[in-house]
């Protein structure tokens, strides 16, 4: 007897135990800490969740690229950011590529690969720049590397599921409903904007 | 002078308008007030819904394209809000959306798909402008923006869902009741009587 998936997703979910939120691996705090940032840090969260659905749209083999460029960029400015690089540019930056990501989706016009691999190696360094913290120097590499492996993790749950759900929407009403999320990602992100660069602006 | 007595009439009518029930001023939190923010305010659930079923009347590609300028353009509004840039008449252009839209479903007006966006957008400023002055105040502005910008688009689409309705005989009557309440919900925010 096969489970219809509607089914089988709802057995699956009323069969889940309690969240184990609280890591139980001794010393696999940096790699949780790391992995939840993603989740946590909602500009963040809203810049993949738009990635990811533009990802899924984009044909299966071409669009292999942009996501290595998500991975690169993401790489690079993780260890940016653990070698003690600091910009107040990030958070800005991971907001403005939000909030073009959003418009895209809600306007869908024809995005060039390569462009579309260059912007999200952008996105990638932005958002590894912007979590990036610096490692102390007693730190042993494993402590210094597990943040960052928890981060790197925690970024492609989020965009893979989101490519996963982009490309299960291949036709009305769920396509619009797409497009409609990404204009909600789109408004957030200018206005969340628009804060940071009045408060910029703001004398403290 | 029989002529001015419409303008003195609706000039009166502007100048008694309320402050709109949304905006209640102090600090506000992080998700679910900015969720309520809209929700909380009659005036902004009455011209939400309308977006929604203006949408679903003028069907096609009209009932996912107000939902999708609605936001983009509230967003530059709620950029000027939150900039400080002032906007004249805010609370009344919120109210003034509930007639307006309202209007607009009693009578099904179908004008061209870029006029209806037109309309949508210059209201959807007035709205936005509202909820990014409250924007400052939020513990959490990313989680309040979220939180009001996806209330609104569930408003939105609770429109598009009563304005389904309007398909059927009965339910087209419905929808224009619907419309008319929307209407008189505007005049009684822009008149001051709620």
């Amino acid at each position: 007897m096969t489970l219809p998936p509607a089914l089988a997703a709802a057995a699956a979910a009323l069969a889940a135990g309690p969240a184990q939120a609280h890591g139980a691996l001794p010393g696999g705090g940096g790699f949780y800490a790391g992995l939840a940032h993603p989740f946590l840090a909602w500009e963040h969260l809203l810049l993949l969740l738009a990635l990811g659905l533009i990802f899924g749209r984009q044909p299966r083999r071409p669009g292999r690229a942009p996501l290595t460029g998500l991975a690169l960029g993401l790489a690079a400015g993780l260890a940016l950011g653990a070698a003690g690089v600091v910009s107040a540019a990030a958070p800005l930056a991971v907001l403005t590529a939000a909030g073009l990501t959003g418009l895209a989706l809600a306007l869908a016009p024809p995005l060039p690969i390569p462009a579309l691999a260059a912007f999200a190696t952008a996105c990638g360094l932005a958002v590894g720049i912007d979590t990036g913290a610096p490692v102390p120097p007693e730190a042993g590499a494993i402590a210094a590397a597990t943040p960052s492996a928890g981060v790197f993790v925690g970024v492609f749950l989020i965009v893979l599921n989101a490519i996963a759900i982009a490309s299960l929407a291949h036709r009305p009403p769920w396509t619009i409903a797409v497009r409609i999320a990404g204009s909600w990602v789109a408004a957030a992100a200018v206005m969340v904007l628009a804060l940071q660069l009045r408060r910029l602006g703001t004398p403290a | 002078m029989l002529h001015s007595r419409p303008a003195i009439l609706a000039t009166a009518v502007l100048l008694a308008a309320g402050p709109a029930l949304a905006h209640t001023g102090g600090t506000v939190g992080g998700l679910t007030s900015g969720f309520l923010h809209p929700i909380g305010g009659l005036d902004h659930v009455v011209a939400m819904i309308a977006v929604g079923l203006w949408g679903g009347i003028l069907g096609g590609v009209a009932i996912w394209l107000l939902p999708i300028v609605f936001p983009l353009v509230m967003a530059l509004g709620g950029a000027a809000g939150v900039a400080g840039v002032p906007i004249p008449g805010i609370e009344i252009g919120i109210a003034l959306s509930g007639v307006v839209l309202g209007l607009l479903v009693v009578f099904s007006a179908r004008p061209p798909l870029w006029i209806a966006a037109a309309i949508v957008a210059v209201f959807a400023i007035f709205h936005g402008h509202a909820h990014g002055a409250e924007l400052p105040e939020a513990a959490n502005p990313i989680t309040y923006a979220v939180g009001f910008v996806v209330a609104t688009g569930l408003l939105h689409l609770a429109g598009i869902a009563i304005g389904m309705i309007g398909r059927w005989p009965a339910g087209r009557v419905a929808v224009q009741i619907a419309g008319a309440t929307i209407a008189f919900a505007g005049g009684a925010f822009l008149t001051g009587l709620a």
